[in-house]
C-alpha cells in the first residue's frame, strides 16, 4: 500500500538540525507526531540577528545618543519584531522550550518606544535561556541595556562572541560568576564602556579593567582553545586611538589561548574608510608602533599552550621569524578582514 | 590497533539476503558497528552477518567508504547543538545521492544501523535538501506524512512561532 518506505522517526530531528528555522517549522506543522519530535530542533539555535547588523546600526561614528533611531529601520524593524514576538513565547506561553535553546544570536537594538519594558523582558528572556552554550551577542551603540551587577547570565555558554556596544556590568553578567562553564571560544569585539550611570559615558572601560576582567575571567579559561580580538582600537582621537595596545596585551598574556587571531584596526568598515584618508600615513605608523610596542614582546615571549597566531592589519614581519618554535604565525597587513565579523569557530 | 599489514587484510560480510561481499577491512572499518565488533570478535576470518542490510544497499554503502576510506575520523566532541546549519554536500556525494528515494532512504536507515556518521549527515543533508522551501502540504506528500491536524491546530502551531519565520 505504501510505495515509499517512510523514514524512522528518529532519522527526522537530524533532519531538521541541517535546516533553517523556516523549513523546520513547516516540518512540524505537517503531522503531530513530527511536530513532537522537530520543535526542539526549532529551539536549537535561535537567530533573531541580521548579517549586517553592525553597518546598519552604527553608520554615525560618534553617534551616542540613545534616542538616535538607525539609519535603515526596515531590517532592524523585522528583527525587533520577530524578538517582540519570541520573548512571550518563552517567558509566559511556552516558558517549557527554553531548555532546548543551545545556539543564541541575537542583536539588540534600542527602541524608545519600546525602552523600559523591551530592556526588562530581554533580560528576563537571558535570564531563561540557560541552556545556551554558543552564544553571539550584539548591541549597538544606541542600546541602553544596564543589567544590575548580580545578574549571572548563560552559565553553560562554551563558545561566547560579544560585539558592539555593551557596559562593563553587561559583559560581566555573560563572562564573569561562579559555576560557570569553561570557555572553548571566546571572541571580544566590543567596546566596553563605564557602568556607573553618573559618569558621562565613555567609549571604552580604563585598564585596570581590562585587566580586572582578564584576571576574574581566568578560571573559565583553562582550556580556551580560540581567543579572538576584535575592538581593541579605542574611539576618538587618533593619537589615542591604540593606547589601549598595552592593556589587551595583558588580556592575551592572562588568558593564555591555543589560537590566538588579533584584528588590529577597527571592527567596522569605519576606521577603513578613514584609513583611506589623510590620516591614514600617520595611523598606520601608529598602529604599527603601539604593535610592536605592546603585542609583539607578549606574543614572541609566547606560553607553552599556544599553537597558532593570526595577526591582520599590521605589517610585523618579523614576528613570523622570530616567534617561539612550533608556533604557527600568520600576519595580513590588508584591511579585508576588518570591516567583516568572523564567525564562532565550532 | 594492530597495523600488521592491515592494509591487506579482507573481511567478508553476510548481507540480509545471504549474499557474501568481501572488503578491505579498512573499507568495512568506516563503519563503527564493523569496527567494533572486528576488534571485540577479534579477526577469525568468519563472515560478519548484517541482517538489517540487503545486497543492494550494502554495495552502495561500501562504495562510499571506498571513496571516503582515508577521511579522518569525526571527531568525538563534535556536538549536535552547535553543528553549523548547512546543507552543503561534496560533489562526489552529490552524485553519489543521485539515486532513487526508496533507496536514499535504505542508505540513511543503513548508515544508522551501520553507525557511518558522515554517511548518515550526507544523507540528511539530501533529504533536508528536498524540504527546503517546501509548504507542509508538499512535505507531506513527498514523504508519505498523514496529516492529523485540524486546519485550526496548524495555524495555532504557525503563529505560536511566527518568529522563526522567513523575514
Amino acid at each position: 500500500m505504501l510505495p515509499i518506505k517512510s523514514l524512522p522517526t528518529d532519522i527526522w530531528p537530524l533532519i531538521a538540525e541541517c535546516l533553517p528555522s523556516q523549513d523546520i517549522l513547516n516540518i512540524c506543522c505537517t503531522s503531530k507526531a513530527l511536530h513532537q519530535l522537530c520543535l526542539p530542533n526549532l529551539y536549537h539555535q535561535i537567530d533573531l540577528s541580521h548579517p549586517n547588523i553592525s553597518a546598519l546600526t552604527d553608520k554615525e561614528p560618534h553617534n551616542t545618543n540613545p534616542f538616535n533611531q538607525p539609519k535603515d529601520s526596515s531590517a532592524v524593524d523585522a528583527i525587533r519584531s520577530q524578538q517582540l514576538q519570541f520573548m512571550p513565547h518563552i517567558l509566559r506561553k511556552s516558558p517549557e522550550n527554553a531548555k532546548y535553546v543551545k545556539s543564541l544570536t541575537w542583536a539588540h537594538v534600542t527602541d524608545v518606544r519600546l525602552y523600559r519594558p523591551w530592556n526588562v523582558d530581554i533580560l528576563r528572556t537571558f535570564t531563561a535561556l540557560d541552556r545556551v552554550r554558543r552564544l553571539d551577542i550584539y548591541a549597538s551603540k544606541t542600546s541602553t541595556l544596564r543589567p544590575n551587577g548580580h545578574l549571572d547570565l548563560f552559565p553553560r555558554a562554551t563558545h561566547i562572541r560579544l560585539a558592539g556596544h555593551m557596559s562593563r556590568d553587561w559583559v560581566s553578567a555573560i563572562l564573569l560568576g561562579r559555576e560557570k562553564a569553561d570557555l572553548h571560544s571566546l571572541i571580544l569585539g566590543v567596546e566596553i564602556y563605564s557602568s556607573d550611570p553618573r559618569q558621562p559615558r565613555s567609549p571604552t572601560i580604563p585598564a585596570s579593567e581590562v585587566q580586572a576582567l582578564a584576571s576574574e575571567l581566568r578560571p573559565r579559561c583553562n582550556k580556551l582553545e580560540y581567543l579572538g580580538l576584535q575592538g581593541i582600537v579605542q574611539e576618538g582621537e587618533p593619537s589615542n586611538k591604540y593606547s589601549k595596545f598595552g592593556d589587551w596585551a595583558r588580556f592575551i598574556e592572562i588568558l593564555q589561548p591555543q589560537r590566538l587571531n588579533v584584528w588590529c584596526a577597527k571592527q567596522g568598515p569605519l576606521e577603513y574608510q578613514a584609513l583611506q584618508s589623510d590620516q591614514e600615513l600617520y595611523q598606520e605608523e601608529a598602529r604599527e608602533k603601539a604593535f610592536c610596542e605592546y603585542i609583539r614582546p607578549v606574543l614572541l615571549r609566547g606560553w607553552p599552550s599556544l599553537k597558532a597566531i593570526k595577526i591582520y592589519g599590521i605589517h610585523a614581519e618579523s614576528i613570523e621569524s622570530e616567534s617561539p618554535g612550533g608556533v604557527q604565525v600568520s600576519v595580513d597587513d590588508s584591511m579585508d578582514h576588518c570591516g567583516r565579523w568572523q564567525g564562532l569557530p565550532l | 590497533m594492530a597495523a600488521t599489514s592491515a592494509d591487506a587484510k579482507k573481511v567478508t560480510l553476510t548481507t540480509s539476503d545471504n549474499a557474501d561481499l568481501t572488503v578491505e577491512r579498512e573499507v568495512a572499518e568506516r563503519s563503527i558497528l564493523i569496527k567494533n565488533l572486528l576488534e571485540d570478535i577479534g579477526d577469525n576470518g568468519d563472515a560478519i552477518p548484517i541482517p538489517n542490510v540487503n545486497e543492494a544497499v550494502m554495495k552502495k554503502v561500501l562504495e562510499w567508504c571506498e571513496q571516503h576510506r582515508k577521511d579522518p575520523p569525526a571527531s568525538q566532541d563534535d556536538d549536535a547543538d552547535s553543528r553549523k546549519k548547512s546543507t552543503d554536500i561534496d560533489e562526489w556525494d552529490q552524485k553519489f545521492m543521485q539515486v532513487d528515494q526508496e533507496m536514499l532512504f535504505e542508505i540513511i536507515l543503513a548508515a544508522n544501523y551501520l553507525d557511518i556518521k558522515a554517511l548518515l549527515d550526507v544523507g540528511c543533508k539530501t533529504v533536508a535538501n528536498m524540504i527546503k522551501g517546501k509548504s507542509p502540504d508538499e512535505i507531506r506528500k513527498t514523504f508519505n506524512i498523514q496529516n492529523d491536524f485540524t486546519p485550526e491546530e496548524e495555524d495555532q502551531i504557525r503563529r505560536e512561532n511566527e518568529w522563526a519565520e522567513d523575514r
